[in-house]
């Protein structure tokens, strides 16, 4: 007994352990491993994740660099891969890392509150401690962001950042520089918190505005400031020693990458993120108390409406009282303050845009680059929140205790201080206790028995363990293939990102993601196999693929992916390809072994394919001999046309935009312009466009297409008025803005400056009219024009040459040089949907041909002479064949009835075809009529269908009166059938007749309906027809006069990131090929002696749109070396991160060593 | 009247955000001239949450998000006049 009380720490922690532990043995005592979401299964295969991931170049799918960052998961993934050494199940390994994390997150807290309350009475303390400690564990955010996102990256950071405040304050107070290394050195232990640049930001944020309170209200003396610089100086300068290993690739990669500078960066996204999210999660009455607006929505069915109770509702609030309500007490401990206004600030951030001064959160956001990586500012200012919940909260609750001790009684004090421990750790989080914080909201984690729980079948196991045993190094592709997310329909199933990567060794091109090139590829796989089933094994080899795995365990109609038995059907076609084996539900088929494809070896010849999807599309066209590699790259024709036997091109087809732009109201619906140049105070008015441009820092973009539409209305005006000398100069101004315009026509990604940029394109043709006529001829006003038209075609907003739509189909093309070509338009059967099977066109809207369609997949349309440059082919649109056997309805609703639905099947429906649908209505009575194009795989929910594609008729509510209406339909390319959907709703005036009072009844539709009226309409002219003539290509093939002969290539792979190639004989230059995704960082290099040469980055394209090939000159037999560059700044990284932790643990050593030494010496 | 239009929608758009402001100024001005009025401040921002919670109870969650703001307002301010006091009274 005197032992423990002597140990009352000991006791403390196994209480916190116990505590913890109980709750791990909750969430894991069924036996499963828990998995979801963008974390995937981390716990399932740790030796394949490191060989994916251990490395600064990823094997998985195509291959990518991930911009470095999930290199910070190496310690991580070592650690488990030791105690699977010792053959610890997965979900042991699993439920640990959480009760570490937990508790080391529980402790810290406990510390630090200890410390912050060392001058109250040791049981105040204790009790208060583990107050604080409770609630961090046990509050909404941690339910939410920490256990339900399973996102190990917050998990981590969630326990690394009060561990480190607690160094923190331990360092500044005692002024110990010892701490400057343990701050760091427990990140390295914590590294994965850092998987985003935020988490980096707000980690030595928290430290530093810690260091600045204390330096300002505690220990304000120069000594002490002094301190506090070198200790944060100290502390980063190790904390990037430390983690060397990922932060140097990472600068690198970053800074390289054309994705991070091109693709990814738009500021305007960012805005349009952070505005969505701050209306949706900002709303301040859920800030206050932790919670996710949005996710206690999504999760109202699984949970039964928990959160939506009343009673729960009103408890929910009672967090944020004792926070606040703690301002009322009068002696404040030590440090309260600094935690009230972070506490404070937090809730600022969290809200984002939203109010009250939301503006001060967007003007930092858009003037602040780095700030962007918070444009989810609920997720990443929410992770830390409760850490400066903690102290006022617990110090709330017991002064409160004290209180009600003090006016009532004891035992009433701690029968409130038990019911409120209850409702805030218990009642307001019940999902952390019954496990319902591992659940979701869509299948199969909806159920409360599966959740986020994983089982994979065994036969993955032994899939994998088959594949593993198949010669050679290859891919493999999956079908059904998507987008990122999938549905597993095993008995413990499993929704989130594709796993194809996680459970099997080999790399599997198995779903769509934002790593560059990928889509391209997978968006074209299934298309190919199921319209031209010849073709697909063809399409193999450049993907260095050997096998293809038909998966029939997933939710794919839920996944809205193919139905695996329609392309089973089809494998059947496939040329050189046979199923090989099976494991349950999955099967496998093998290409021709002859055929396969090493990932590097030597190309002579191939073809160039040009298209703005993969080659993959030019594939029924092409010419295709082994080894040949598809040119793809149109920068690089030049370095490749020697070698080239074959050029398809294929077309881009015009689609005008569905946009919605007057040609007699274009001026008067650009924005008013009341002062003119010239007018007094018209410098007043640039003088706010400049002050709101300043305002939206670099999300500025809307506010120049406004100034652009208001320059050009004000030339308009000018010139009406003959003012033509302040017009010239207005015009320039404007053509300035075009021009900056055109710069970043990627930020147009709203349809209203697309018809801003129309209505200029009609008054710009108003103002040349004006200075035609007025003989005002100015060179300024045809550059203007021409730029706009630059800007216009670049947007696809006209095309090339003029061309009356309403007749022909218009394509353009680049032809890469002078020659003749060979014309071709796919042509899958015309009969059933045009009246003619001829094929008339033009080529730049000047020569004319005819052709009758032929029965093959192609159709020759003749060989003209195309010079180099772009070109327009304008095919003309047949007479349709309405695909509807209706053409008329008149659609009702009765009195008292519920909604009517008209179904009308779409005959010889094709899901890859566009189509036209219009029709003309007259709404008689009731509500409008309703138009809707459903295929027979949309979801269902309710027995209803969740449509997208509901059509909205422009109505404006006179009755009686005809009205015309017409759209294009894109169906989804997985459906069979087709139909045209109207439905008449019946008016309801339960509202209108029920009165205030009762009106809340209309919400019980049984009450609701009696007050139905009639709704009726007319429909006529229906009519549905296919808009899609085809594809069209440019074809040319060509003699090849310097034959190049293929050299001996073997290699060696020293780690995914490097290659020793050996070259052996090489009598002529020739393409060496890599077989992985292109990357400008990947470096070839001729090796002599100890001596790198590079060949050069112009020599260096991409190939098979997505891989790698360098023209290699040299000749004779020698030796290259083939990096991705950023892995030398790894190993450079990871032998300055282990050098920096041997360091620091021997000093360490030294300085326990030395205390213990002295303290010897002095006893004895 | 193209001015008067103008006006319109500058209230109709920064109406609420106008108000927030004008209320901040004049909450902080108040408890600068009556400071023993600053534990009613709190209990009342306190208070508002108990309405916050009504008003999502009846579904009206964008009536408890207002009350809410202006209870944060109430807050922040009380929090920076208790923090000057403590300040003043050698309590930081």
């Amino acid at each position: 007994m005197r032992y423990l009380k002597k140990n009352r720490i000991l006791i403390h922690f196994l209480i916190s352990f116990l505590l913890i532990l109980s709750l791990v043995f909750i969430w894991f005592h069924s036996g499963y491993v828990l998995g979801t979401g963008e974390s995937g299964l981390f716990f399932y295969s740790i030796n394949n994740l490191l060989e994916q991931f251990g490395q600064t170049w990823f094997t998985a799918t195509i291959g990518f660099s991930g911009n470095g960052t999930p290199l910070i998961d190496i310690p991580f993934f070592l650690f488990i891969q030791y105690f699977r050494y010792f053959n610890i199940p997965y979900v042991f390994l699993q439920a640990a890392m959480y009760l570490i994390l937990e508790l080391v997150g529980f402790m810290s807290v406990y510390a630090i509150t200890g410390r912050l309350f060392s001058d109250q009475n040791s049981k105040k303390k204790t009790i208060i401690s583990f107050l604080a400690a409770g609630f961090y564990i046990f509050n909404q955010i941690n339910l939410v962001l920490i256990l339900n996102r399973l996102q190990y990256p917050f998990i981590f950071f969630y326990s690394l950042l009060p561990l480190s405040l607690y160094f923190c304050v331990i360092a500044l107070e005692k002024k110990k520089f010892a701490f400057c290394f343990l701050v760091p050195l427990f990140t390295f232990f914590f590294a994965t918190s850092f998987a985003e640049i935020s988490s980096v930001i707000l980690f030595w944020l928290v430290l530093f505005l810690f260091g600045v309170f204390w330096y300002l209200f505690y220990a304000r003396t120069w000594e002490n400031f002094l301190f506090l610089i070198k200790f944060f100086f100290f502390s980063i300068i190790i904390w990037v020693f430390i983690n060397a290993w990922w932060i140097l690739p990472l600068f690198q990669t970053v800074f390289n990458s054309p994705y991070v500078t091109h693709v990814s960066y738009n500021t305007n996204g960012d805005l349009g993120i952070l505005t969505s999210l701050s209306s949706s999660l900002g709303n301040l009455a859920f800030v206050f108390r932790l919670m996710h607006h949005d996710f206690y929505q999504w999760m109202k069915v699984p949970w039964n409406g928990y959160y939506q109770n009343p009673i729960i509702i009103l408890l929910s609030f009672l967090p944020p009282i004792f926070v606040f309500g703690s301002l009322l007490i009068k002696k404040k401990p030590n440090y309260y303050y600094f935690f009230i206004f972070l506490s404070l600030l937090s809730i600022f951030a969290i809200k984002g845009i939203a109010g009250p001064f939301g503006e001060v959160f967007n003007f930092l956001f858009t003037h602040i680059r780095f700030l962007e990586s918070f444009r989810n500012p609920f997720e990443k200012f929410g992770i830390v929140l409760p850490l400066f919940y903690t102290i006022p909260f617990a110090y709330g609750v017991y002064s409160f205790y004290e209180y009600i001790k003090r006016k009532f009684s004891q035992v009433k004090a701690n029968i409130s201080f038990i019911l409120i421990i209850v409702i805030c750790f218990g009642f307001i989080v019940l999902p952390i206790w019954n496990g319902w914080a591992f659940t979701g909201s869509t299948p199969p984690s909806n159920n409360l028995k599966v959740g986020f729980k994983v089982n994979v079948p065994a036969y993955y196991k032994e899939a994998n363990d088959w594949l593993n045993s198949q010669p050679g190094d290859f891919r493999v592709i999956a079908l059904p293939i998507g987008e990122e997310d999938i549905t597993y329909v095993w008995p413990y199933g499993y929704s989130g990102i594709e796993l194809s990567n996680d459970l099997f060794d080999h790399s599997f091109i198995s779903y769509c993601t934002t790593i560059q090139y990928l889509c391209g590829i997978t968006h074209e796989l299934e298309p190919l196999l199921l319209k031209n089933p010849v073709y697909f094994g063809e399409a193999l080899y450049p993907l260095q693929a050997n096998y293809v795995m038909l998966r029939k365990d997933t939710n794919y109609q839920y996944d809205q992916m193919q139905n695996p038995m329609d392309l089973e059907k089809k494998f059947d076609s496939v040329k050189s390809m046979m199923k090989v084996k099976s494991f349950g539900p999955l099967t496998f088929y093998k290409i021709n072994q002859s055929t396969t494809t090493k990932k590097i070896f030597a190309a002579t010849q191939g073809i160039t394919a040009l298209s703005s999807h993969s080659f993959l599309t030019s594939l029924p066209l092409a010419d295709y001999k082994k080894n040949d590699i598809y040119f793809t790259d149109p920068n690089s024709f030049s370095k490749t046309e020697n070698q080239t036997h074959q050029i398809i091109l294929q077309a881009n087809e015009y689609l005008p935009p569905q946009l919605t732009v007057s040609k007699e109201n274009a001026i008067a619906e650009l924005p008013y312009v009341h002062v003119l140049p010239g007018q007094a105070i018209y410098p007043l008015t640039r003088a706010r466009e400049s002050f709101m441009d300043f305002l939206a820092g670099s999300s500025n973009f809307p506010n120049k297409i406004e100034e652009s539409d208001k320059r050009i209305v004000e030339v308009y005006k000018l010139l009406t008025l003959g003012k033509t000398v302040y017009a010239d100069k207005t015009m320039q101004e404007y053509n300035s803005l075009l021009l900056y315009i055109y710069q970043n026509r990627s930020e147009i990604t709203v349809d209203k400056y697309k018809e801003d940029l129309l209505r200029q394109n009609i008054v710009m043709s108003d103002i040349l009219n004006i200075t035609k006529s007025g003989k005002n001829s100015n060179s300024v006003y045809v550059s203007t024009n021409y730029n706009l038209n630059k800007l216009l075609i670049a947007l696809s907003l006209k095309p090339l040459l003029p061309v009356n739509l309403a007749k022909y189909h218009s394509y353009s093309i680049a032809v890469p040089e002078n020659g003749k070509y060979a014309l071709s338009i796919t042509t899958q059967d015309y009969s059933p949907f045009y009246k003619t099977t001829n094929i008339d066109g033009k080529i730049d809207t000047t020569t004319s041909f005819s052709v009758n369609k032929s029965n093959q997949s192609f159709t020759d349309l003749g060989t003209f002479y195309f010079t180099k440059g772009d070109h327009q082919v304008d095919i003309q649109i047949p007479e349709s064949t309405n695909l509807l056997s209706k053409n008329t309805l008149k659609v009702s609703t009765g009195k008292g009835m519920s909604d009517t639905v008209y179904k009308l099947k779409v005959n010889n429906y094709n899901p890859y075809d566009r189509y036209n649908l219009s029709f003309d209505y007259k709404i008689e009575s009731g509500n409008p009529v309703q138009a809707s194009f459903v295929a027979d795989t949309d979801l269902l929910a309710d027995n209803k269908v969740i449509n997208d594609n509901l059509l909205s008729a422009n109505y404006t509510g006179y009755k009686n009166q005809w009205y015309h209406y017409e759209t294009q339909v894109t169906p989804s390319q997985i459906s069979h059938a087709g139909y045209v959907v109207f439905f008449e709703t019946p008016l309801n005036n339960c509202m209108k007749n029920s009165g205030i009072l009762a009106s809340n009844k209309c919400n019980d539709k049984n009450y609701s309906d009696k007050f139905n009226e009639s709704s009726s309409a007319e429909i006529k002219n229906i009519s549905f027809t296919r808009n899609d003539l085809g594809s069209i290509f440019l074809t040319q093939s060509r003699e090849i006069n310097d034959v190049l002969k293929e050299p001996k290539i073997s290699f060696i792979e020293n780690n995914p990131a490097r290659y020793f190639i050996n070259v052996q004989n090489a009598t002529t230059p020739f393409y060496l090929t890599f077989l992985e995704a292109y990357h400008p960082l990947w470096k070839l290099y001729y090796v002599d002696q100890d001596n790198k040469i590079a060949v050069g980055d112009t020599k260096h394209f991409l190939v098979n749109s997505y891989a790698n090939a360098w023209q290699v000159d040299r000749l004779g037999s020698y030796t290259m070396l083939l990096e991705f560059s950023p892995q030398n700044l790894f190993e450079l990284g990871t032998k300055i991160t282990i050098s920096t932790l041997v360091t620091l643990l021997l000093i360490l050593l030294v300085y326990i060593l030395r205390k213990r030494f002295w303290r010897i010496i002095r006893k004895n | 009247m193209h001015y008067l239009l103008l006006l319109q929608y500058y209230i109709a758009q920064y109406g609420w955000n106008i108000f927030e402001f004008v209320f901040t100024i004049i909450v902080f001005i108040f408890l600068l001239k009556a400071r023993k009025f600053i534990q009613l401040v709190v209990k009342l921002a306190l208070g508002i949450f108990i309405l916050c919670a009504f008003s999502i109870i009846i579904n009206n969650e964008i009536v408890a998000g207002y009350l809410a703001e202006i209870a944060f307002l109430l807050l922040a301010i009380t929090s920076i006049f208790y923090f000057i006091e403590d300040r003043k009274h050698g309590n930081v």
